[in-house]
């Protein structure tokens, strides 16, 4: 399968709900940082050890439902092609806050601010975190944006809770690779 | 109408095989019974080393999972499909795609070239009288395949005969041109919902037409090269 159309030379590209906009559109630059943040992530599984094998495997899952969540951020909520798309639900949250948990009773306790950086996996995991607040933002934005009074479908909502959960996530994930290193937080001294 | 779901890789056996014309073949494979799909999706076709996607023609409802192929000179794997015989079994995967058709308050415009009118086949068969245009592209009519079903579901079929030598039998309802002569100059400016699905160059030039004469329209692509 080629990889190019060239139906997007002209600065347009459809939606999955078939609308043409302009690719520095709101939409697509909401998706667009979903993508961003997938790709990182793909780094920081990467530079996981081995050993890790439940996080990576974890990493892969919120990768796939990243493009999950691309997908209904590549809809017009209003319209009729939200019906082909898969539930986005409230468990995958969840799912992260028990990760979160989990990572966090071998972390010590924080009592400073850290500093973004240590491993190179602890690096990249402080960018996609960057990068997912980011998402978060453009998201909310696209939310806020639906037509009044039309509240957002529960997949938005649970979305939106996702990228929020997921940076949470991010910044424990971080540590969590610093401290199986032995090397620890790196802690702002000031 | 429901979410696109998780393909499944399975064998399906071949039930019937049919030339609808010269090079292009009609398969009947049976259709396993947890097998759900929508009209426009396509089954990814596994042999030996080599993969094939082939867009499903029939109703998501019917017994049969029924193809329509292009058999190509030289092509592995269609001549292979071209030699099958009843009773053979094939590796599928599927259902592929996202290829689908979204309800609207706007006209839908489907647009193919040669086999590309598989997945409007499909649609055909299951969206009756939501279509209101229908361009077939062929260098002769005797690739008009399928037209007595794609006449009677969209309000005009418009085949649209690019070869003058493909012409000889003209008769009424026959566009002397390609689809995206038809496009640019024979259908009248507004907003649509476009399907278009054929070579990667009638789809760029019709992106282009669509983006400069139909604002406000949708689109849905499928390439097949």
């Amino acid at each position: 399968m080629k990889i190019y159309t060239g139906t997007g030379d002209r600065g347009k590209t459809s939606l999955f709900s078939g609308e043409r906009v302009p690719k520095s559109s709101d939409r697509i630059e909401a998706y667009g940082d979903l993508d961003e943040l997938n790709s990182i992530l793909g780094a920081v599984e990467s530079l996981l050890e081995k050993s890790q094998k439940e996080i990576k495997s974890e990493v892969r899952h919120i990768q796939s439902l990243l493009l999950e969540a691309g997908a209904w951020l590549a809809t017009t909520p209003e319209s009729d092609s939200v019906q082909f798309l898969t539930p986005f639900s409230e468990k995958h949250a969840k799912e992260l806050e028990l990760s979160i948990d989990r990572m966090s009773a071998d972390l010590p306790e924080l009592k400073q601010f850290v500093l973004p950086g240590g491993q190179v996996s602890a690096s990249f995991a402080h960018i996609a975190r960057t990068v997912c607040r980011r998402a978060e933002r453009r998201a909310i934005d696209l939310v806020n944006q639906m037509d009044k009074p039309a509240e957002p479908s529960d997949s938005l909502s649970n979305i939106l809770v996702f990228i929020n959960r997921l940076s949470d996530y991010l910044f424990v994930l971080a540590r969590y690779c610093n401290h199986i290193k032995g090397d620890g937080d790196m802690l702002w001294n000031r | 109408m429901e979410p696109i779901t998780t393909p499944k890789t399975f064998f399906a056996e071949l039930l019937h095989r049919d030339w609808l014309a010269n090079g292009i073949l009609e398969l009947q494979l049976r259709r396993p019974a947890t097998l759900n799909y929508l009209p426009g999706q396509f089954m990814r076709f596994h042999y030996k080393d080599l993969q094939r996607d082939y867009s499903l023609i029939s109703h998501p409802d019917a017994e049969s999972m029924d193809f329509c192929i292009a058999v190509v000179d030289g092509g592995v794997f269609s001549n292979r499909l071209a030699r099958a015989e009843v009773g053979d079994t094939f590796q599928l995967s599927g259902p592929h795609g996202r290829f689908v058709y979204h309800r609207s308050n706007n006209p839908a415009v489907l647009v193919a070239t040669g086999t590309g009118i598989a997945p409007f086949v499909s649609f055909c068969r299951t969206e009756k009288k939501t279509i209101a245009l229908l361009l077939h592209g062929v260098a002769s009519t005797e690739h008009l395949v399928f037209s007595e079903t794609l006449q009677k579901s969209v309000d005009c079929y418009m085949p649209c005969v690019s070869h003058p030598a493909g012409m000889e039998d003209r008769g009424e309802g026959l566009y002397a041109g390609r689809v995206t002569d038809y496009l640019e100059q024979s259908l009248e400016k507004g907003a649509y919902d476009f399907y278009l699905c054929g070579r990667r160059s009638m789809i760029r030039d019709a992106v282009r037409i669509i983006d400069t004469r139909f604002e406000g329209s949708r689109l849905f692509i499928e390439t097949y090269d």
